[in-house]
């Protein structure tokens, strides 16, 4: 039996009787237009129980309809701020990403490098999207720390399928290795965040460069999301160009995502 | 929703998580984390964590599993691993 057909004492069964698949929201913190106890919005197939309105008796069977519904119909209770992030993720299932997911699917990488590769491609997929990202870039930063950091920026700025399975193709040792200058060392390529000064970028430039030409890369690249981070950076390229001596042009540029990607030449 | 095994979702609010814990036995300690109302013990999440009632997120049958909303246990649980 359906959630909404066990709140006999709230809802009457004629009318449940036809509100079958329609979404149930419990709202624990207003109480209902005209001391209702529900309400039905038919346009968003969604009925809402205000339980903050309830009497004592008709909780109680609430509360019995709850633990009823969890043991016998398998039911999930998710909390509301989750509901459609988690609707998202169920529904989550694009074919480049599964590619990817499938190619480095351990022992290729760590368990936990391929989770924080896994979290990162949704991120991305989030973004692409116009979805906020950031409680989910801090979520993958708290439970994968900054080499979780490093994995979601090369997944976003396509990394994993441009550069590293062609490598892990040709040659699996020059793939390892570059992993773990990108990963350990983080040179191959410095993201830019709304944190970081004019100064600090520069500075960052500077000890890649140093550091790639000891590795043997040929190139770093310099990425940028936001009309602010995009602007420092071009202020930072030209600023520090003469003083480190280096080339650089523009490989990617996307204006509605308000992406910058700028290769610098070592 | 979606492609899940579950047979219905309900959906609650923060200001009901003390009504739900309530109703499977649960409450809360001093510094925030879910514990069993008769023992006092922590309740743990599918990946072995203790887990605060402000992380909680999804409930979901397989005894109890009390699922945190941060992305990696949401990926998880979409995904069938928890």
């Amino acid at each position: 039996m359906a959630f909404i057909q066990r709140l006999k004492s709230i809802i009457p069964t004629s009318i449940a009787k036809n509100l079958s698949g329609y979404e149930i929201r419990l709202d624990f913190t207003n109480k209902g237009p005209e001391g209702k106890d529900y309400l039905v919005n038919k346009s968003k197939k969604q009925v809402v129980i205000f339980v903050k309105g309830l009497t004592s008796l008709r909780a109680d069977s609430l509360k019995k309809a709850i633990i009823d519904c969890f043991h016998k119909e398998n039911a999930q209770f998710v909390e509301v701020s989750k509901h459609d992030l988690l609707d998202r993720l169920y529904k989550y299932n694009d074919n480049g990403d599964n590619q990817i997911l499938n190619f480095f699917k351990p022992p290729i990488l760590a368990q936990l490098d391929w989770e924080a590769l896994r979290d990162s491609l949704f991120l991305r997929n989030e973004f692409k999207h116009h979805h906020p990202i950031n409680s989910l870039k801090q979520d993958i930063i708290l439970r994968y720390g900054e080499r979780g950091n490093t994995i979601s920026n090369l997944c976003t700025a396509g990394y994993f399928e441009e550069t590293m399975i062609p490598l892990y193709n040709s040659d699996p040792k020059e793939f390892w290795t570059y992993y773990d200058l990108a990963l350990n060392k983080g040179i191959t390529a410095l993201f830019v965040n709304h944190s970081m000064t004019i100064d600090k970028v520069g500075d960052e430039i500077k000890r890649r460069l140093e550091s790639g030409k000891l590795y043997g890369l040929k190139y770093i690249h310099i990425h940028g999301i936001g009309d602010e981070n995009i602007k420092k950076i071009k202020t930072c390229i030209e600023k520090y160009k003469s003083i480190l001596g280096y080339t650089q042009k523009n490989v990617f540029f996307d204006d509605k995502l308000h992406v910058i990607v700028i290769e610098i030449i070592l | 929703m979606g492609t899940s095994k579950h047979k219905e979702t309900i959906v609650f609010d923060k200001n009901g998580k003390d009504f739900i814990l309530d109703i499977f036995n649960k409450s809360e300690d001093k510094a925030g984390f879910i514990i069993e109302k008769s023992t006092k013990a922590r309740i743990l999440t599918p990946e072995g964590k203790e887990i605060t009632k402000d992380e909680l997120a999804v409930i979901k049958k397989g005894s109890e599993k009390f699922i945190a909303g941060d992305l990696t246990s949401l990926m998880k649980l979409s995904k069938g691993e928890l």
